[in-house]
């Protein structure tokens, strides 16, 4: 079966782009090819095209969507700032992508009671930057923060460099205004914690948008700590870096960040960032720790000890922010280096046990030995999350296809081990079909339970989550990724 | 109950394990309502069976842990089958070096607890009815403690679970890695439903390394706005302490008594502050709160503090106020004040004393009173949780009490669709008639 037998056929487009226009003006609504052409891609390796783009500015013009759609039995497809990476903002069968870029303001800030009121399109790095003069932040911070929006966090759960301590965003919204696929607004939780009611907030969260359209989100926010600091271990090998991970951990002193680089990844990143990594050293880790200012020596002092005894050749403690931020910057700026290696890249996103991280990275490798490709690889080490990054010139016949199918073991192997297929990505229409490797059939069915009671004819974002009689290999594009170079991935 | 489902219950669980005895029952009823038979299965696989069995003739099913927390939720309409789950117990999995424990429903939190305590963790808990409570029972139930605000509650330490449905199946949802968003984050649909979507047989949580000793600082302020402005304080400073409460004279009473020591003053409001970690840390903290608190206070260590600390988590447990009724309020943070203020406003009206304990730095409040006060105390607390955009919920009260009070409050948003998910899952209706708000269960 292809997607074409499967696209959701609109009776009449032409007739449902008037509809929309009449609801939300000319400006507002996409139907030319070239207009579309945008919306074809997030940040995964997944192409397809829209029938039309919306752009809503409020929850009145989000049910006036969700209606007209439902008319001419359109499906939608909510989408935040189109950095997602597993293909959970395109429209593989067809239908309307709700862009909702156009909803970015901040409605409310209350530091008193440590919370705020955001539009989904606003960008999560905003949330931070409204609260940190007073010394609040936003919690969940993932490394394409400068661009992804509220919205789609909570569509995929996202996590972030410092989850290990603050947990990702799911431990971070309190309330949800949300538009249900037959137009009803309904207000979600915000009153307050263990609510009475059934978790719906909880289970909209990392729904990847197939529930409804998300319209107002209420975050925590969090007090600043008082001191940071932050370090890098240098060491021979994987599995050094990966016991002074074990140990730092056991030690108690709770570390806010423990992310790791392997050689590859210096060797690719260094010549971009300059931050004097040796490219010779078998591993990175950037270790960060907070809280009051007392304590902080005394930690530094059990990270370092730690990371000797595990044979680290040099710590460096960042002096300034100049340096934490050049420290910082060769982490999050690994993926926009890798463009220096090819000019595509794929991108994992498994967890696996702590403790079976080195065995996986070596599993890993020989799996790119076999098939004769290059793996760097950056990961949160604290959470047992990995992001092996292939680089892969999609121009080259068969080359895409070859890495694939290296990913599919590599991923299998992650399974294999107690591991799950995405950390914080989502799985959209890219890992869709290896749901079944982690869920027994009455495992999926109990999930599409929770689908149909909210969504009881498969309008939002179909052919997500859920395995599919299409697999996502006819959507790989045959282009380099627009944000490839930017530096914004994960 | 019909013959029937007996005799499938015992065909399932073997004799030995479905209690029919009137002292067996008698020690299962619930809000005073006695089960026809306690069935107590092994495996999830035997629970799911009995759910199945149960569905066919629309027996009304209660699970039961520790039977710790079978005060909360409305009166039953019926009860039929209580599915006990103390057969099931031990760790199914557990790696030290990966800070995650599977562990089986049954399993009393004691015995979890100490098992992780052997490797210097814990799982960060420490909820109300913590000496009896099985694992299951704690997330059914969604109890949590006063260090909840700096180690979170149990929504977000529960990464996996797995569950016999109403409708006869098994299932497992989440994982065993701390982060994973591979499908819907189902388990969220059990935490705090009280069983209504199936019964818990097994839940994985992420651990920590056991803190170890904490430190008490207490300081006793004139009043509710002091005390207010106190936590405030606390929370605008970079102070990061495991709990921080606010006792009303009354409770700082009975937390001092439990503590062994002289309460302050016998009008005083407390400000307890718990602060747990590094020693310069734990310094830093005591010194802070001293300058914040203008001077006077006072650090308990060892048993007094440990006492203390259980009396905090123990305050909402029904044994603690025997004959009375206990709320929970909840709402935005720093709001608890406006259901302190709304119980003064309506004292004349509750009569007796009412104790009151926040969690100050989390949004929540209980405030425990006399049964003849209650109707008062509650409708207070549900006007100021209107207010504030909270609510409020009748936690703990004698049965013939609960049948006549709003025990859940005001409805929540989204009621309808919460009611397609109990059709989703409980197409048949079975679990916990009557416990549920709102007509929900």
């Amino acid at each position: 079966m292809e997607l074409a037998d499967v696209r959701r056929h609109i009776r009449d487009r032409d007739a449902l782009a008037r509809a929309l226009r009449d609801v939300l003006g000319p400006g507002r609504v996409f139907a030319h090819p070239a207009d579309l052409l945008a919306y074809e891609y997030d940040g995964s390796v997944l192409q397809a095209v829209p029938d039309l783009v919306v752009f809503p500015q409020s929850t009145e013009d989000v049910v006036a969507i969700v209606r007209v759609a439902s008319r001419f039995g359109a499906p939608l497809v909510p989408r935040g700032s189109g950095t997602g990476l597993s293909g959970g903002a395109i429209a593989p069968v067809g239908g309307i992508v709700v862009s909702m870029s156009q909803m970015r303001r901040i409605l409310s800030i209350d530091l008193e009671n440590r919370c705020a009121v955001v539009e989904p399109g606003v960008v999560n790095l905003d949330v931070t930057r409204a609260v940190e003069r007073d010394g609040y932040f936003y919690a969940p911070d993932p490394s394409s923060q400068s661009a992804c929006s509220i919205g789609g966090n909570v569509a995929n759960n996202s996590g972030g460099v410092h989850t290990l301590a603050y947990g990702v965003t799911t431990n971070h919204v309190l309330g949800l205004e949300m538009v249900l696929p037959d137009g009803t607004v309904v207000q979600l939780g915000g009153r307050g914690p263990d609510d009475p009611a059934l978790d719906l907030v909880g289970l909209v969260v990392g729904s990847e948008g197939t529930l409804g359209i998300v319209t107002k989100v209420t975050v925590r926010l969090m007090r600043r700590r008082e001191a940071v600091r932050t370090m890098l271990g240098i060491f021979p090998s994987i599995e050094d870096a990966s016991q002074a991970v074990a140990d730092i951990i056991a030690s108690g002193i709770g570390p806010t960040s423990l992310e790791m680089l392997d050689q590859l990844t210096v060797e690719a990143v260094e010549p971009a960032v300059h931050a004097g990594l040796p490219p010779d050293a078998g591993a990175v880790l950037l270790i960060e720790v907070e809280g009051v200012r007392e304590m902080l020596d005394r930690s530094a002092q059990i990270v370092e000890d730690l990371c000797r005894r595990n044979r680290a050749r040099e710590i460096r403690v960042a002096r300034t922010e100049e340096e934490r931020a050049l420290y910082w910057a060769a982490r999050k700026g690994a993926f926009g280096a890798m463009g220096r290696l090819a000019p595509n890249y794929y991108l994992h996103d498994a967890v696996v046990p702590r403790s079976r991280l080195p065995q996986i990275m070596r599993q890993v490798m020989e799996i790119a030995d076999r098939y004769g490709i290059r793996v760097a690889n950056v990961f949160h080490a604290g959470d047992g999350n990995l992001h092996p990054l292939i680089p892969y010139d999609a121009a080259t016949p068969g080359e895409t296809e070859r890495v694939m199918r290296a990913s599919e073991e590599m991923l299998a192997a992650c399974v294999a081990v107690g591991g799950t297929l995405s950390g914080e990505h989502g799985i959209g229409f890219e890992k869709n079909n290896y749901m079944p490797w982690i869920f027994s059939e009455a495992d999926l069915e109990a999930q599409r339970r929770l689908k149909t009671a909210f969504d009881p004819e498969d309008r939002m974002n179909p052919f997500k989550v859920f395995p599919t009689p299409v697999s996502c290999g006819e959507l790989l594009t045959r282009r380099p990724p627009r944000l490839a170079a930017s530096g914004l991935w994960i | 109950m019909t013959g029937t489902l007996a005799r499938r219950a015992e065909e399932i669980v073997g004799a030995p394990h479905l209690l029919t005895d009137g002292a067996a029952l008698a020690a299962h009823a619930i809000d005073g309502a006695r089960p026809q038979a306690v069935a107590r299965p092994q495996t999830a696989e035997e629970t799911a069976a009995l759910l199945q069995a149960a569905g066919e003739v629309r027996a009304a099913v209660f699970p039961w842990g520790g039977g710790a927390h079978q005060h909360l939720g409305g009166p039953p309409a019926r009860v039929d089958l209580v599915i006990e789950t103390t057969r099931q117990t031990g760790i199914t999995d557990y790696t030290p070096a990966d800070y995650v424990v599977a562990v089986r429903a049954g399993t009393p939190f004691r015995d979890l607890q100490a098992a992780l305590g052997a490797h210097r963790q814990w799982l960060p808990l420490d909820p109300p009815g913590a000496g009896s409570a099985t694992v299951g029972g704690l997330v059914a139930a969604n109890r949590n403690g006063p260090r909840r605000l700096l180690w979170g509650s149990i929504r977000d330490l529960l990464i996996g679970i797995r569950v016999a449905l109403p409708t006869g199946e098994v299932i497992r949802a989440g994982g065993k890695v701390v982060k994973n968003v591979a499908g819907y984050d189902l388990a969220k649909l059990f935490i705090g439903s009280l069983g209504a979507a199936g019964i818990v047989t097994e839940a994985t949580f992420k651990v920590s390394p056991h803190p170890g000793e904490g430190q008490t600082v207490l300081v006793a302020v004139p009043d509710a706005a002091a005390a207010h402005a106190l936590a405030a304080a606390v929370l605008r400073s970079y102070l990061l302490p495991s709990a921080l409460e606010a006792a009303n004279p009354p409770a700082l009473r009975r937390l001092a008594a439990a503590a062994g020591i002289q309460a302050p003053a016998p009008e005083a409001w407390g400000v307890l502050m718990l602060v747990e970690g590094l020693e310069e840390s734990r310094a830093r903290h005591v010194n802070e709160m001293r300058t914040l608190a203008g001077g006077r206070l006072e650090v308990l260590d060892g048993t007094a503090h440990a006492a203390l600390w259980e009396a905090v988590s123990e305050f909402p447990s029904p044994t603690t106020h025997p004959g009375g009724v206990v709320c929970r309020c909840g709402g935005p943070i720093a709001r608890w004040i406006e259901f302190v203020r709304a119980l003064e406003g309506a004292a004349p009206g509750i009569g007796g004393p009412v104790e009151v304990l926040a969690h100050a730095g989390s949004g929540l409040l209980y405030a425990a009173g006399s049964e003849a006060g209650a109707p008062v105390l509650l409708d207070a607390l549900g006007r100021a949780a209107a207010e504030v955009g909270g609510y409020a919920v009748l936690e703990a009260a004698p049965a013939a009490l609960k049948a006549r009070l709003p025990v859940w409050g005001a409805p929540p948003g989204g009621l309808a669709l919460m009611r397609r998910l109990r059709q989703a899952y409980d197409p048949r209706g079975i679990m916990v008639p009557g416990r549920l708000g709102w007509g929900l269960s």
